[in-house]
């Protein structure tokens, strides 16, 4: 019997609307004719769902007894002996009561798919047993309840059920998905908006690969190996040359054209060595491709145009960008090029050469005395002086050989001289030596002519051979110089990257680093506002002087303005290509030190303006308040036309002392402001349990304390935070909390953990907050719907916030589900997880 | 009796008030809010009504409009609101008086409108 297919509505958190998405197909399906039976449906009580069951033939759950407790389960015999075409069974990861025929709920569904019966089904993104322990690190909740992924994925249908994290949480607190008397702190923090959207794109990403793997499957099956145009992917082959800049460009101006075109920037670094690349260029091109929207990646291979392909094909690249050679025509008819390489091996990629200003100008000479100065003067001596004193020798013991061994001997010498000298004294060497071996060694002797032929021919391989041989060695010995040169610029580059990258101070670091690689006494980085103007100093190592700056040794510019100056030895050529990597990042970490520095400037700014005018105003009305009560209290014991009750006096006396606190307590919180915005709050922070934090600040609200309830796990555990700064802030937000609950409603004080931060929740059942002010209550002096209150001067919640931040946390507000308010405070647990 | 009702959410305030009224023999009711105010009002019209303005549900001139819409009762609006605004909006709003706080000796609320009240 063929096997029933599976339906799965995936949705990405409890809510969606993955049962009544089910329930309707149902109903699609039973008006079209088909035999359609509900197995299972959970409705979690929610009256619309069950609503949805209504005109759908339902087999009986079977009661299965438990403990004394009986079960509902799904009725699996039933099922069978019904056959149905279609059978509708609800959250495939449900786990059946002991007692059942299967432990889980998807093997009673196999089983019901291969007795031939079509199966709708659902299921959670969370349930999914390869996303368990993600599920738990964004949660903290630990999913008991699993279905393999290969149930999931053997689907021959998975539609996903999507609703924005707003759009859930609305109906969440609607009391939509639960009775709003069933949501509890605990649940309101599962479906709080960061989780719901972490959730949300794990499901899409989950599904988004099945995609993939059906494509793939489709593929095979169908024997399709040439790339899939499902979308333009473009990779551009840099050389880390000027103008892969001009072929990036290009090349995003290509993948714009199509709709949702991808850029992939590929830097081939050939293995013997970075042959004129420029590490700052290719800096700089990878922050470009980044910024037209592609991606950088690097490859090495000695065959570009190998390498190049092998990418392309591994990223199933449907174009190639590449710049057009910078050979001469000469060098081009020699050996094909990188470009002709490429489009001879693209087969169905398209290739596409670009050209640019570089093109055809020839590449960057190589360094010409790679032996060094004092092995070239050897060589040269040896080149001019070692013919001569060889001949001498040979001449002089000329009856003992004949003219091969004269060659050998006159080659052996040149192939030293190259070794020593490199190629040009070699090849002055080689017509040395092939002028001597004429003049005096090839009969007719002391003539230029030669007799023999054949001795003419010898000559000439001779002077071929020596020289093909001085610039084979000459070659090998310039690969070897540029390789360990290549080598020791990566070593460096890497070693500063690595540096900066855990370096709380940057710029001195790279200093540091800059005098260790050039081995300089001193290094700075100077700048001035004018060419006229002197320099002042952003940064040095080592005793630098402003007087340095004229004789400095290197002086590599970072902008108009700014240098790099490095004093001590004089360094070589290619050293200057490494100090200009230097001055690239060290202009990279000013401009960021620049921005973020504006940034704050900018935002104190407006602070500062925004909070000054917020002071007058709540000092002119909010502190006048209680001053009022006092002044009422004290005028009326003051008066002589009536005598006081001592109960009237009492009450008067502690009507002007609660004042009095009141007064206190908000000139405290002013303080703490003032302190917040210069930035002087110092923090004691030590390691600290919930439970000792929370007793402590409940006691301290007295008789308004048993309206306070504790509600989270003991087992919590340390966090990192100052016990005194928490206190203030719980004191706001305990005070802010009880305030907004109508009559003797309690505050619950929940608290949970994720991976490495713990969550204060405080939950009250006031009116809340709309979304669009949610932020704005944290702002100083500001209140919500414009009613000034007696108490605070709208500085509990921005001190709260503050002090928050100020022990590396965050404090925000969100809607306690059925109504109200929660605080949510956030704080780094002592020691992450395992 | 001369029935007064202080409508304030600031604790001190009602209970200075409070005393202050019953020691001269007023009858005080006090509410916190504008709603409760209202209920208040509705169920057992008082004599003089104390009205603060910032409360925390409701605009005190709000609760003020309500009241004028079924009652002339005497209102006193008691705000530390002192613009010249918000007295003139609470004027035309139906208000009897305005005083603002903090209260100057003598000046206590409800002496005057005792004996304004019939």
């Amino acid at each position: 019997m063929a096997r029933g297919l599976l339906r799965i509505y995936l949705g990405a958190a409890p809510g969606v609307g993955k049962t009544v998405a089910m329930l309707g197909e149902a109903h699609r399906r039973v008006e079209r004719g088909t035999d359609v039976v509900v197995g299972i449906c959970e409705t979690h009580g929610r009256a619309y769902t069950a609503a949805q069951i209504e005109g759908l033939e339902t087999v009986p759950l079977k009661e299965i007894e438990y403990r004394g407790t009986s079960f509902p389960e799904l009725d699996l015999d039933a099922v069978l002996a019904r056959a149905p075409q279609v059978a509708l069974i609800d959250e495939l990861a449900h786990t059946n009561v002991p007692g059942s025929r299967n432990a889980k709920r998807w093997e009673d569904m196999n089983e019901l798919l291969d007795a031939g019966i079509d199966v709708i089904s659902t299921v959670n993104i969370q349930h999914l047993e390869s996303l368990n322990d993600v599920v738990e690190s964004i949660t903290g909740v630990k999913q008991r309840e699993t279905v393999p992924d290969d149930v999931v994925r053997a689907a021959d249908q998975i539609e996903l059920v999507d609703m924005t994290p707003e759009a859930l949480r609305r109906r969440m607190a609607h009391g939509h998905i639960y009775p709003a008397g069933n949501v509890d702190a605990a649940l309101s923090n599962y479906f709080r908006p960061g989780n719901l959207s972490a959730l949300r794109e794990l499901a899409l990403l989950w599904l988004a690969d099945r995609v993939d793997e059906a494509l793939e499957r489709y593929r095979q099956d169908q024997g399709i190996s040439a790339p899939w145009p499902t979308r333009e992917r473009i990779v551009v082959a840099l050389n880390g040359r000027p103008e892969g800049e001009t072929l990036l460009r290009r090349a995003a101006q290509i993948a714009s054209r199509g709709a949702g075109g991808e850029l992939l920037a590929t830097h081939i670094a050939q293995s013997d060595g970075l042959v004129g690349s420029d590490p700052s260029s290719i800096a700089a091109q990878r922050k470009l491709a980044v910024e037209l929207g592609g991606t950088f990646h690097s490859v090495s291979g000695d065959d570009v145009a190998h390498a190049i392909l092998d990418f392309a094909r591994g990223v199933n690249a449907t174009q190639i960008v590449l710049g057009v050679s910078r050979r001469g025509r000469l060098q081009s008819l020699l050996a094909p090029g990188v470009g002709e390489a490429v489009v001879a091996g693209s087969g169905d990629i398209d290739v596409h050469l670009v050209s640019h200003d570089y093109a055809r100008k020839g590449l960057n000479k190589a360094p010409r005395n790679v032996v060094g100065m004092k092995r070239a003067a050897v060589g040269w001596v040896t080149a001019t002086a070692g013919p001569a004193l060889l001949t001498v020798l040979l001449v002089a013991t000329r009856q003992h050989h004949d003219l091969p061994l004269d060659m050998l001997a006159f080659l052996a010498l040149t192939v030293g001289c190259a070794l020593v000298g490199g190629l040009l004294p070699a090849l002055f060497c080689a017509l040395a030596s092939s002028l001597a071996l004429n003049y005096y060694f090839t009969p007719p002797i002391h003539t230029f002519t030669i007799e023999d032929p054949q001795n003419a021919a010898a000559l000439i391989v001779f002077l071929l051979v020596a020289a093909s041989v001085a610039s084979a060695v000459h070659l090998s010995a310039r690969r070897e110089a540029q390789a360990v040169a290549a080598q020791r610029e990566s070593r460096i580059l890497l070693q500063l990257a690595q540096s900066l990258l855990g370096a709380e101070d940057q710029l001195p670091t790279l200093l540091d680093q800059a005098r260790d690689t050039f081995s300089m006494r001193a290094a700075a980085i100077v700048r001035r506002d004018s060419v006229h103007a002197p320099w002042t100093i952003l940064a040095s190592s080592g005793p630098f002087d402003l007087n340095d700056v004229r004789g400095a040794s290197v002086r590599a510019p970072l902008d108009d303005m700014t240098e790099l100056v490095l004093s001590g030895p004089v360094i070589g050529a290619d050293e200057r290509r490494l100090v200009s990597a230097f001055a690239t990042h060290a202009s990279a970490i000013l401009s960021r030190e620049e921005l973020a520095r504006e940034a704050h400037a900018a935002t104190s700014l407006a602070k500062d303006n925004r909070t000054r005018t917020a002071l007058l105003a709540a000092v002119s009305h909010d502190l006048r308040t209680p001053l009022a009560g006092i002044k009422a209290a004290v005028s009326s014991l003051r008066q002589s036309d009536i005598t006081w009750s001592p109960t009237d006096e009492a009450d008067m006396l502690e009507s002007i002392e609660e004042s009095a606190d009141r007064l206190n307590a908000m000139v405290g919180n002013l303080l703490d402001m003032s302190r917040l915005q210069t930035g002087t709050v110092s923090t004691h922070v030590q390691e600290l349990h919930l439970q000792d934090v929370v007793a402590a600040s409940v006691g301290a609200l007295g008789d308004q304390g048993i309206r306070v309830r504790a509600w989270f796990p003991e087992d919590l555990p340390l966090f990192r935070a100052d016990a005194g700064l928490l206190d203030r802030v719980l004191a706001n937000l305990l005070e802010n909390a009880l305030k907004h609950s109508p009559g003797r409603q309690e505050v619950v004080i929940g608290g949970s953990v994720t991976r490495s931060r713990i969550q204060i929740r405080l939950v009250d059942r006031g009116m809340g907050v709309p979304d669009a002010l949610k932020d704005q209550i944290f702002a100083p002096f500001q209140r919500f719907g414009d009613a000034p209150r007696g108490e605070g001067v709208g500085l509990g919640l921005a001190v709260a916030r503050g002090l928050t931040e100020a022990m590396d946390g965050t404090l925000t507000a969100e809607d306690t589900p059925g109504g109200g308010l929660t605080m949510v405070i956030d704080l780094p647990l002592a020691s992450p997880l395992p | 009796m001369t029935f007064v009702l202080v409508v304030d959410d600031e604790p001190s305030i009602v209970r200075t008030l409070t005393i202050n009224l019953r020691a001269r023999d007023f009858e005080v009711e006090s509410a916190g809010d504008g709603r409760s105010a209202l209920q208040i009002v509705e169920e057992r019209p008082p004599d003089v009504v104390v009205l603060d303005l910032g409360l925390p549900d409701m605009d005190g001139v709000d609760v003020l409009r309500q009241i004028r819409a079924t009652s002339v009762v005497p209102v006193i609006v008691l705000s530390a609101r002192q613009d010249s605004d918000d007295k003139v909006e609470a004027l035309d709003a139906g208000a009897d008086d305005y005083v603002t706080k903090p209260i100057r000796h003598g000046r206590v609320p409800g002496q005057g409108a005792g004996r304004r009240a019939p």
